[in-house]
């Protein structure tokens, strides 16, 4: 297949790609894999999920119903296009033991793909945008970023993950990937091994992810009582222990 | 009389042409647009890899209407429809926040060609009924259209799939044509 949804993560062929240009960028952003830019955010989603973990999710639970084959009709392919995306029948029954948020929350603290691709199936902006305790307002996004996941955090902006979003102490989602770049960086300077040089190149294309989707470096919230301290220490990266401390 | 041989041949048969580039960025909706204005009816489309070209009768104008694919590496291919080009029509999928920016580059680079100085330009607002869109207005502003200088333009919110919006747009285009 030469055509893919960037935000579903899955290939498929030129004629399915027009059934989901159909549904709306909202539901599926389609692209060819030849005559379109793949920049590197787009890339990783495709690596990340992939035809099978995503069918694992959507195609859960097709109760007996047959999917079209590649030689099917077009209707018969739109109905089950349909079914599965936009209707959203097949996914898995949903788990009520943990709020949906937290369950995002988890997933991404655990780099749980599918997890992730469960919970944003079903989430509403504010789940997506759920904080990690009441007293800790990181976002799914802040952890994305300091964790340099650039697959996760490219995923949670197309659901609406809250660019501007600030922590407790005022911290922008760009902070924590730009200490995360930082530490990478230093990572595949020590050492020469390739995944450390892919893991900094990765992190810097979060921060210009991050950039490009208008996240402010510094919060501008007024009245944030830990602001003013935190200018003096703009020029170093403050938080160097950062990845440990996400989990 | 300064009468132009198509203006002549015009007033004869009663007929004015008008040649329309439609372009925008992949997934806008162009090949509905012109499928809908040609046929009246919803044909399913496939992602535009070539162009496709009618034309379309609409108040005793007859517009011809070349619709090039919006792939980010075909944009290059634009330029070799701009010769003779009249009108040009922007085609803008209004639910796609994500992607106007790179809309407006594009539109905004394109007008820089010597080759469409003259041409007037028609910015269709299109998908107006999937939820949670802009407005003509809003994306007035996000395409920096009032930057434009000696240019007309004008701005219409589309619904390809219901026909909303696209005779005015046509209405638009025939009364310059006039002028």
């Amino acid at each position: 297949p030469s055509w893919a949804s960037l935000n579903l993560g899955v290939l498929m062929c030129i004629e399915c790609s027009g059934i989901h240009r159909n549904l709306g960028s909202h539901i599926s952003k389609v692209r060819s894999l030849d005559l379109d830019e793949w920049p590197a955010g787009h890339l990783s989603v495709m690596l990340a999920i992939g035809n099978a973990l995503a069918n694992s999710v959507w195609e859960n639970r097709t109760q007996g119903r047959i999917k079209p084959s590649p030689n099917s009709a077009r209707e018969e392919k739109e109905r089950w296009i349909r079914a599965k995306y936009e209707n959203k029948e097949f996914l898995p029954p949903p788990n009520n033991t943990m709020p949906l948020g937290q369950q995002l929350v988890d997933a991404v603290c655990s780099s749980n793909i599918k997890g992730i691709v469960l919970v944003l199936a079903q989430a509403s902006v504010e789940e997506v945008n759920s904080t990690v305790a009441p007293r800790d307002l990181r976002t799914p996004l802040h952890l994305a970023c300091a964790m340099g996941n650039l697959a996760v955090a490219q995923l949670l902006i197309w659901h609406n993950a809250n660019v501007a979003a600030v922590d407790q102490d005022g911290r922008t989602c760009l902070a924590y990937a730009r200490a995360a770049a930082s530490v990478a960086a230093a990572k595949s300077q020590s050492g020469n091994a390739v995944s450390a040089e892919i893991s900094a190149a990765t992190s810097r294309a979060l921060v210009e992810l991050l950039l490009s989707n208008g996240c402010p470096e510094m919060s501008c919230v007024p009245g944030s009582g830990t602001l003013p301290r935190r200018r003096g220490s703009q020029q170093m990266p403050p938080f160097e222990k950062l990845p440990s401390s996400v989990i | 009389m300064g009468l132009t041989l198509s203006n002549i041949l015009s007033r004869i048969f009663g007929k004015k042409q008008m040649q329309i580039l439609m372009v925008g960025l992949d997934s806008a909706g162009k090949t509905t647009i012109l499928y809908k204005l040609k046929l009246g009816e919803i044909v399913t489309t496939v992602p535009t890899i070539g162009f496709n070209v009618e034309t379309v009768e609409y108040k005793n104008i007859c517009f011809t209407v070349w619709d090039v694919g919006g792939q980010d590496k075909i944009r290059l291919l634009w330029r070799h429809y701009f010769q003779n080009t009249q009108g040009l029509i922007f085609v803008v999928d209004s639910s796609d926040h994500e992607r106007t920016e790179e809309a407006k580059k594009e539109l905004h680079n394109m007008l820089q060609e010597e080759e469409l100085r003259d041409v007037v330009l028609l910015i269709l607002a299109n998908k107006q009924d999937l939820p949670n869109v802009m407005s003509a207005g809003e994306l007035t502003e996000k395409l920096h259209l009032n930057e434009l200088r000696n240019r007309k333009w004008f701005i219409q919110a589309t619904c390809a799939k219901q026909g909303n919006g696209l005779y005015e747009g046509l209405d638009w285009l025939s009364n310059e044509l006039a002028k």
